[in-house]
């Protein structure tokens, strides 16, 4: 009797648990999945807001292989983002360094941290600092009698120029901080007594207990590198003859501006698969688990 | 103050609205089932909010509440409905497109955030309305209109009045530079060249006092340069196999892409950059960065409004001196740069921005959008609107030039308003004979836009790039417009659709610019154009 109340009671539960569950399923079906099935189909057609859209197949991913362009934006974004991935560890390294000051400094430099991630607003001073002929950096370096440079309209520097304000205002530090003020200081103590200096605790205890944390930082990083959209975007338009322009910036210009929603849509699906072989790739190599 | 005893005159004709709205009321409730159109609002309060600022004896704003029951009193059958809408920021185009998608879109719309009036036509954007013009025809002025016409359909209408797009320039710099007419008026000459135009900009640039002689924003500078050379952006592919072909990297296009690299980095006369946009440009001119500009709007209360943000005009301003004295002039560009792309503009003329009327509409609520536009542009909503600004002591005709013919009888003539110069000034801009619209000819590109994507390349190249090799960049450019966005057939155009529209295109150069057209373009015509029709 007992057992069949039991049974009951679990199934009552099971199906509270369903209904509980099944707005956020929805939601996640409606403004996730769906969109991106429907992506699936969208790029196959020359697709119209009005009237009926057209059957193509792949000509629309045919056009963008046939395209210089579709090669020169990955590569961009590729350099972009490798990078931003050769910095990924300095603000880890900065967050270790400040652990070792006082709480009131640590405090401080989260503020700072956190200060300019109202970042859209200072994007557009960056373009002011970057100009060429009254912009801060270049008014520096002419009154240090260095030779000015062209800043973001260097093809050359261009990408530079866009990491720079990144790493300013994203602001990974304030993630790391609070993982290694989470890391019991038993574990160092412990350490200090069998006579580990400074770099050996590094080593052996925070960074394998900040590991959980870099990866999902790590991915995230690649993540928002390879879909870049607004720091370029502000700066330079994609400019100087799209040496600056990125993946995202072409899905949106081809979709949203020259409303070729099929091509939109295909440079979009090509970015997802690239995406999705970096994650699959991320996640079988780089573990998660302190312990293994 | 333009009218007397003006507090007198505001109640007397609330008085009248009133009584019309009462009229109106009486008339609603013995009229038959209504056609209900959602007709947008912009810059108007919201709600309860709009009756309550017409009750303040807000004349502007009781025209707008009023005008409704009064264009309702002569149409008993439709009800207006007010809806709110983002008509003209850099998002409405995002905006209408997601309404059309859900059906939600207002009653009529404009056009040029959504790839313009040709892109909206061929999309199915545009309700035809042709039988509903046709008692206006005459009272619409043909030159800017005609780009709502296609194949002898109408699919449009002019929002108001016209525009024309000239190059700006501040008299006090050109008077410091000794840069006079043959009037001995600090400007430049009626028939100035762009040579003339590169050597004013040099004598303007002051590297010490941060002054440059122009500023060129990425994309702004191209079309006035380029059309001037009387060519198009594109050309009818020769071979037939596809309609359209890229003519990014025909010599003009390459002198084009020169001559503004060689204002950057030989004569360093132009304030610029991969960073500075319209936006940018604008703000340098009115910072006293720059001493010409082009692309703006000239309407003369604009002017007004924009100019005397300037500290030095503010500061003769402030000194007693009329802002005509010190202020920036308008001159036009050079001849003839008067050419139509595919519906784009060049600045050297006149022109309207289009209303489409909602296709997704009945065919009664598509006569009643009709109806409405003409009546707030033409009809007696429009002439009610004037004698409410002049009520309220503002200048009647906000444009000098009208894209429609207004009855303003008993209202003073536009001289007691604007300064007599700019009305002429004005006038010539309107008078620039304007060439035959492709439209009309039943032609279209309904990859358009992502044609003038591509050149955004270039156009950024030639202004950062020191060492940048034009027709190289050029012939890329034309390579990928070739290869991935004209590589396709247009429905319904025929080699008969190009003979048509570049004949008349040739008799209309013949006519109106014969030099230009004898010693230069029937070489262009017979290069880039007969091909495709002989």
């Amino acid at each position: 009797m007992k057992k069949i109340a039991g049974k009951e009671s679990q199934k009552r539960k099971s199906r509270l648990a369903k209904i509980f569950m099944s707005p956020a399923i929805l939601i996640q079906f409606f403004f996730g999945w769906l969109p991106i099935g429907m992506a699936f189909a969208v790029c196959l057609f020359h697709y119209h807001i009005l009237k009926p859209e057209e059957y193509v197949g792949l000509a629309n991913f045919q056009d963008l292989f046939a395209d210089p362009l579709t090669f020169q934006v990955f590569k961009n974004t590729f350099i972009y983002t490798g990078m931003r991935l050769a910095i990924f560890l300095l603000p880890v390294v900065v967050s270790i360094l400040l652990m070792e000051m006082n709480k009131s400094t640590i405090r401080i430099m989260m503020y700072l941290w956190f200060f300019p991630i109202a970042s859209t607003a200072s994007i557009v001073i960056w373009k002011w600092m970057y100009n060429t002929e009254y912009g801060l950096l270049n008014s520096i370096l002419m009154s240090l009698g260095l030779p000015t440079l062209r800043w973001l309209n260097d093809p050359r520097l261009v990408i530079f120029c866009l990491i720079l304000p990144g790493i300013l205002m994203y602001g990974p530090g304030l993630i790391y901080l609070a993982t290694l003020q989470s890391i019991p200081d038993e574990l160092y103590e412990a350490a200090e007594l069998e006579g580990a200096g400074f770099w050996s605790k590094v080593w052996h205890i925070t960074l394998p207990r900040m590991r959980p944390v870099l990866a999902m930082m790590l991915l995230l990083s690649i993540i928002e590198s390879m879909s870049v959209f607004s720091q370029p975007w502000i700066l330079t338009h994609g400019g100087p003859n799209n040496a600056s322009m990125m993946v995202v910036m072409r899905i949106v210009d081809l979709a949203i501006y020259s409303m070729r929603y099929g091509k939109g849509t295909a440079l979009a699906i090509i970015l997802f698969a690239i995406l999705m072989v970096i994650i699959i790739i991320q996640r079988k190599y780089f573990k998660e688990d302190i312990d293994r | 103050m333009i009218f007397r005893g003006k507090k007198v005159k505001k109640l007397i004709s609330l008085i009248g609205i009133v009584s019309l709205v009462m009229m109106t009321s009486a008339m609603s409730v013995f009229a038959a089932e209504r056609i209900v159109i959602k007709v947008p609002t912009w810059g108007l309060p919201e709600g309860k909010d709009y009756y309550k600022v017409a009750d303040t004896l807000d004349i502007g704003a009781a025209r707008s509440l009023y005008n409704v029951p009064l264009f309702q009193m002569f149409h008993p059958n439709v009800k207006i409905e007010h809806m709110t809408w983002d008509m003209w920021s850099a998002e409405a185009g995002q905006k209408l497109l997601a309404a059309l998608a859900a059906g939600t879109a207002p009653a009529f719309y404009y056009t040029g955030h959504i790839g313009g009036h040709q892109y909206a036509i061929t999309e199915g954007f545009c309700a035809d309305i042709t039988d509903y013009v046709q008692d206006v025809k005459d009272k619409i002025v043909w030159s800017v209109w005609q780009d709502a016409w296609r194949g002898g359909r109408c699919y449009g209408l002019p929002a108001a009045g016209m525009y024309s797009r000239p190059l700006a320039y501040r008299v006090d710099w050109f008077k410091n530079a000794g840069i006079f007419n043959k009037k001995g008026e600090p400007a430049p000459s009626e028939n100035w060249t762009w040579e003339d135009f590169r050597n004013i900009a040099i004598k303007l640039t002051d590297p010490r006092k941060k002054h440059w002689g122009i500023g060129i924003a990425v994309g702004w500078f191209w079309h006035e340069v380029l059309m001037s050379y009387g060519v198009q952006y594109m050309k009818p592919d020769p071979t037939g196999k596809y309609t359209w072909q890229g003519n990014l990297n025909c010599p003009e296009s390459v002198a084009t892409g020169q001559f503004i690299h060689d204002l950057v980095f030989k004569d360093k006369c132009a304030l610029t950059g991969t960073e500075f946009w319209y936006g940018e440009n604008l703000n340098a001119f009115k910072s006293g960065k720059t001493g010409m500009l082009i692309g703006i709007n000239s309407t003369h209360i604009t002017a007004i409004n924009r100019w005397k943000a300037i500290p030095e005009i503010a500061e003769e301003m402030r000194a007693g001196k009329s802002y005509r004295d010190v202020v920036t002039k308008y001159v036009r560009l050079m001849y003839p740069p008067c050419l139509l792309n595919s519906g784009r503009y060049t600045r050297n003329s006149t022109r309207a921005n289009l209303f489409a009327v909602n296709p997704l509409m009945s065919k009664e609520q598509i006569k009643a959008a009709t109806d409405w536009i003409l009546w707030n542009r033409q009809g007696k909503g429009k002439t009610w609107e004037f004698i409410s600004r002049y009520l309220q002591g503002l200048v009647p005709y906000p444009q000098v030039i009208l894209a429609y013919k207004v009855d303003t009888a008993g209202l003073p003539p536009v001289e007691n308003y604007y300064p007599e110069n700019y009305i002429k000034w004005e006038g010539k801009f309107s008078s620039i004979p304007r060439p035959p619209s492709q439209s009309t000819f039943g032609l279209k590109c309904s990859r358009e836009n992502e044609f003038f994507s591509v050149l955004d390349g270039p156009q950024s190249a030639a202004i950062s790039i020191p060492d940048a090799n034009m027709k190289k960049i050029l012939d890329e450019a034309n390579k990928r417009v070739n290869t991935t966005v004209f590589n396709y057939k247009e429905k319904g155009i025929t080699s008969e659709n190009f003979k048509a529209y570049y004949n008349a295109l040739k008799d209309f150069m013949e006519k109106n610019w014969p030099d230009f057209y004898k010693n230069y373009w029937i070489k262009i015509y017979e290069r880039d154009y007969l091909p495709a029709f002989k």
